[in-house]
């Protein structure tokens, strides 16, 4: 298995068809699937973010996609491995959210978000507050279009990708994308044109 | 809403996005995840993850690093499986392990295995008198023999284990593993109350595990740094951001090469405290 110290520093920034590791891997040794993992798991706990659960969450979600990606790897032969992940990351975060509801707990801002080591606090802030909008944005969204929005936007797939993982036409896929855009807009629309209205604290 | 956008509303949009995008996961989960063994999690249905179980389990994803030989997980899930009533768990181990051998004599053992035949399996669970409440019980039930988990081990094999009389598993670490096996339990469970806002929980919960883990004479702290990030966060959400930035200022001090370091710097930073 490769030594944690191996792991990159969480580089991979979006998906891309080039970058997409087979799986299951024709040795399913704990050390190709460490590669499968490296390769994949950043956007998957990206997905689960922008489609609502908190940094927690999102890490316990994207350990159970990965759990049920290593003990179902035999049954992806065929298919698509990321789509496999991420039906099955849809999967895990309708019950997570259905776990949050029972426990009525909302995620705060505050747990929202974390601390990067990186980056100029200012820098920080306003990646924060944007991300905040984002999501408050996406909340507002029906969540079939929310998601494609935000493999669109966010992991930048093109449409016949986007088609791919989720298992509909090519065109299905291109008019749901149109709404979803314009939907957002709207959203923002709205959200800009209240800011202005709205004085200064 | 018009088809297009305004430049500035795409502009804002893009910006926006740049900002999901940029959003990483912290390096410690890939770490966590590169530990999953994808051979025990295919052949074990107990790895199936559910909502009732925590998924940083250890034992389904190895959170820890083993630093002994039966500390790996595929020690306990063969002991589980026996126990059980077997599931073929055994197959998971190398076929060179003593344990293996022990678990597949076993196996061939008829229904009514003598207890003395599955020593392997007793003794981590019967060496923690408190441990793994939630595991112990349940691999007792699950077996629906007469034999209690918490059953006293004999010291000396039986006279009549000639069959399994070769599994030479030397005790000594056993302790061990029943100790780090209930100190997961607790952390996981401090964690469970810390994410539920319980920080008193926590913190009570993070007290016994100090306890528990000076009173059992273990040398080893492979879960004192997570131990101690737990207990910055819970100080934290409590309301003593001072008490947490004194513990994390002196945590990285005294750990400054802990892949936890870095999280701990960030409640110095963020709460250093008048």
């Amino acid at each position: 298995m490769g030594s944690p110290s191996e792991l990159p520093s969480a580089e991979p920034a979006r998906m891309s068809p080039r970058d997409e590791v087979a799986y299951p891997p024709t040795d399913d040794t704990p050390g190709n699937f460490s590669v499968f993992v490296r390769a994949e798991f950043v956007w998957v706990w990206r997905l689960l973010r922008r489609i609502g659960l908190s940094p927690a969450d999102a890490d316990d979600a994207t350990q159970q996609v990965f759990l049920v990606a290593a003990r179902r790897g035999g049954e992806v032969h065929g298919g698509s491995a990321r789509a496999f992940l991420y039906g099955t990351a849809l999967r895990v975060a309708a019950n997570a959210r259905r776990s949050l509801r029972r426990r009525r707990e909302v995620p705060s801002e505050a747990a929202g978000e974390r601390c990067a080591h990186d980056q100029h606090p200012d820098e920080l802030l306003e990646q924060r507050r944007a991300r905040v909008l984002l999501d408050a944005l996406l909340a507002q969204m029906p969540l079939d279009l929310r998601r494609l929005l935000v493999l669109a936007e966010i992991e930048q797939l093109t449409v016949q990708q986007i088609a791919d993982l989720e298992g509909v036409p090519l065109g299905t896929a291109a008019s749901r994308l149109r709404r979803a855009r314009s939907v957002f807009f709207d959203l923002l629309e709205r959200e800009q044109q209240a800011r202005v209205g709205r004085p200064h604290a | 809403m018009t088809d297009e956008p305004t430049p500035e509303l795409r502009a804002l949009a893009d910006a926006l996005f740049a900002a999901g995008r940029a959003e990483q996961p912290e390096p410690a989960l890939g770490r966590r995840l590169q530990l999953i063994d994808p051979r025990l999690a295919q052949r074990s249905p107990t790895l199936a993850p559910g909502p009732s179980r925590s998924p940083s389990s250890p034992v389904a994803a190895r959170d820890e690093r083993p630093r002994h030989t039966f500390s790996r997980p595929a020690f306990w899930l063969s002991a589980a499986a026996l126990l059980a009533g077997g599931v073929g768990l055994w197959r998971l181990l190398p076929s060179d392990d003593p344990i293996q051998i022990s678990a597949e004599r076993a196996a061939s053992e008829p229904a009514a295995v003598p207890v003395a035949a599955v020593p392997v399996t007793a003794v981590p669970v019967a060496r923690e008198p408190q441990p793994v409440a939630s595991i112990a019980p349940r691999v007792a039930s699950a077996d629906g023999s007469t034999r209690p988990a918490a059953a006293p081990v004999p010291s000396k094999p039986a006279p009549g284990r000639t069959r399994s009389a070769a599994v030479s598993v030397a005790p000594a670490p056993r302790p061990q593993l029943s100790t780090l096996r209930a100190e997961l339990e607790l952390l996981s469970q401090a964690r469970s109350a810390l994410r539920a806002g319980d920080s008193a929980q926590a913190l009570a919960l993070l007290d016994r595990h100090e306890r528990e883990r000076s009173g059992s004479g273990r040398s080893g702290n492979e879960l004192f740094a997570e131990a101690t990030l737990l207990r910055i966060e819970a100080l934290s959400v409590r309301g003593e951001p001072r008490a947490a930035s004194e513990l994390a200022a002196r945590f990285v001090r005294d750990n400054p090469h802990n892949a936890l370091s870095d999280r701990a710097k960030t409640f110095i930073r963020a709460q250093p405290g008048p």
